[in-house]
């Protein structure tokens, strides 16, 4: 527990001091409670959403960084996406199956930044109706069907703690 | 004079017992302080054994020890055992020259051994603990061998026959030999053949790099085989494995068996040797087994016996739609079962 909080505190503190493009903290609000944070999110300049605002809400649990965050759009505004569904569910590999402990908030918010860059056609998933409808409010007790090509996408986008050398037996 | 022992908290007293063996019927226990040096052990050998000083030579590990090295620097704990030969003058002073040039690249070496540290698993001590590297004859499996050259890598230690020796004890007589490495604990005294099983991604975090999940810099930590080594501490890697093995999601690996790939999902970087996974303690390493066994069985078109209570794993010689598990000797019989048949339906 006690490195967890270690952990968010300095996620928290990166993420501040160096945010993504289009990504802002309100590091005095989430002070308050360090296991759920609020994050504002930008369309990027030239996409589809350039100048719309959207809100990503992370919430941590105690066996981060090596489960998941659960992280979702909340707010009035939720993007309309082929990957996001209208309750801000979204459906990216890093979440769930592809999540690896190196990973980090900042890196979740590149991913759903560079998702939505490179989106082309404002549209609902096509189940959205149904899902919306069904689903369970927790965004990982979802079983997800990621396309191969996502996949691959998201894996690349990694990491905090890169090293810069091969460290030799000797 | 009080007799020193270092117990397990590792508290060190100024005085040891060492066993010096010229050979299986002659070993001469000796008392002897850290502070002292190897010259003084030979002095005191050659007066209890009426041979002079300099026609003894000292093998640790696979070196001749040179004069000037003192106890504490060979990090030896109480009751450790050397081996010794003797050489006549004549031929020994072919070998002084020798002797002061080997005697300094001895001490830089054995320096490098204190700086470079191992790691074992110790199932006496149930614990990480740090190593010593020591070295026997293939063929006599004595300790009376010492190396043509040092080993460089993991590599050298751990595949047979990169690394000769000259055997000095009676059977082998001064031949060539393949030279055996082995690990022992430091943590408590054993046996002298007792081997501990050496953790190779298990390091010293020298550089004080950060841990790639909690970006901490402690110290051991594990490196993982990627190109970029990345490096977990061990608390770390704990809950990681302890979280992979809940949502059963090591990797079978036709080489290195059930295992994890380092936390960034890097190429080739599985752990090499399932010992690291004894670092999880003793339920979780169980659990690690179990899985590890089912897994294997699975992917090699066996199936696991479906009775409650059984689940033994079996490899199937045969195509057959009906099959008896070997432990229970049910399955046969309960063939109306549907679960059962579906189970093997699907399996086969």
């Amino acid at each position: 527990m006690a490195s967890m909080e270690k952990r968010l505190q300095k996620e928290l503190l990166a993420l501040t001091k160096d945010p993504p493009a289009g990504v802002k903290v309100d590091s005095q609000r989430i002070c308050t409670n360090l296991s759920e944070w609020t994050v504002d999110l930008e369309g990027a300049p030239e996409s589809i959403y350039e100048g719309e605002k959207f809100q990503l809400m992370f919430k941590f649990g105690s066996r981060y960084p090596f489960e998941s965050p659960q992280v979702m759009f909340i707010g009035e505004h939720i993007p309309v996406h082929p990957h996001v569904y209208s309750n801000g569910h979204i459906c990216l590999s890093i979440l769930t199956y592809d999540w690896s402990p190196a990973l980090s908030a900042q890196s979740v918010c590149l991913s759903v930044v560079s998702m939505l860059s490179s989106c082309k056609e404002k549209k609902r998933p096509p189940d959205n109706a149904f899902y919306v409808k069904t689903c369970s409010k927790n965004p990982k007790k979802t079983r997800w069907w990621y396309h191969v090509l996502l996949n691959k996408v998201e894996r690349n986008s990694v990491n905090m703690y890169e090293e810069e050398r091969p460290c030799d037996m000797k | 004079m009080f007799r020193a022992l270092r117990n397990r908290s590792g508290l060190q007293m100024s005085t040891i017992l060492l066993t010096v063996k010229f050979s299986s019927s002659c070993s001469c226990p000796v008392d002897v302080d850290l502070e002292s040096s190897v010259l003084d052990v030979k002095s005191t050998l050659s007066k209890q054994l009426q041979i002079p000083a300099e026609e003894i030579q000292i093998i640790l590990a696979g070196r001749i020890l040179a004069d000037k090295s003192t106890i504490k620097d060979l990090c030896i704990g109480n009751c450790s055992v050397l081996h010794a030969f003797t050489q006549k003058p004549p031929e020994f002073d072919v070998k002084v020259g020798n002797e002061s040039a080997d005697g300094n690249t001895n001490t830089s070496v054995r320096k490098g051994e204190l700086r470079y540290q191992y790691f074992v698993f110790c199932k006496e001590c149930q614990c990480l603990q740090p190593g010593k590297l020591r070295v026997s004859c293939q063929s006599c499996k004595s300790g009376y061998i010492i190396l043509y050259r040092d080993p460089d890598n993991f590599d050298d230690v751990q595949q047979r026959g990169r690394i000769n020796g000259e055997c000095k004890s009676e059977q082998c007589n001064g031949q060539q030999r393949e030279v055996e490495f082995y690990f022992k604990c430091t943590g408590h005294q054993g046996e002298e053949r007792e081997t501990a099983a050496v953790l190779k991604h298990v390091r010293p975090n020298r550089k004080h790099r950060l841990c790639v999940v909690c970006s901490e810099t402690g110290s051991p930590v594990m490196v993982f085989p990627c190109e970029r080594r990345h490096v977990i501490c061990l608390d770390c890697f704990k809950s990681y494995c302890v979280v992979r093995l809940n949502d059963r999601g090591f990797t079978e690996n036709e080489n290195v068996g059930y295992s994890l790939p380092c936390p960034v999902g890097c190429p080739n970087s599985l752990i090499e040797d399932p010992h690291h996974f004894c670092l999880l303690g003793v339920d979780q390493y169980e659990r690690y087994k179990s899985f590890a066994t089912e897994e294997y069985v699975l992917q090699n078109g066996g199936v696991l016996c479906p009775a409650v209570g059984c689940g033994s794993g079996f490899l199937l010689t045969e195509a057959s739609r009906k099959v008896t598990c070997p432990t229970c000797q049910k399955g046969s019989h309960q063939k109306d079962d549907p679960t059962i048949d579906n189970y093997h339906t699907v399996s086969l």
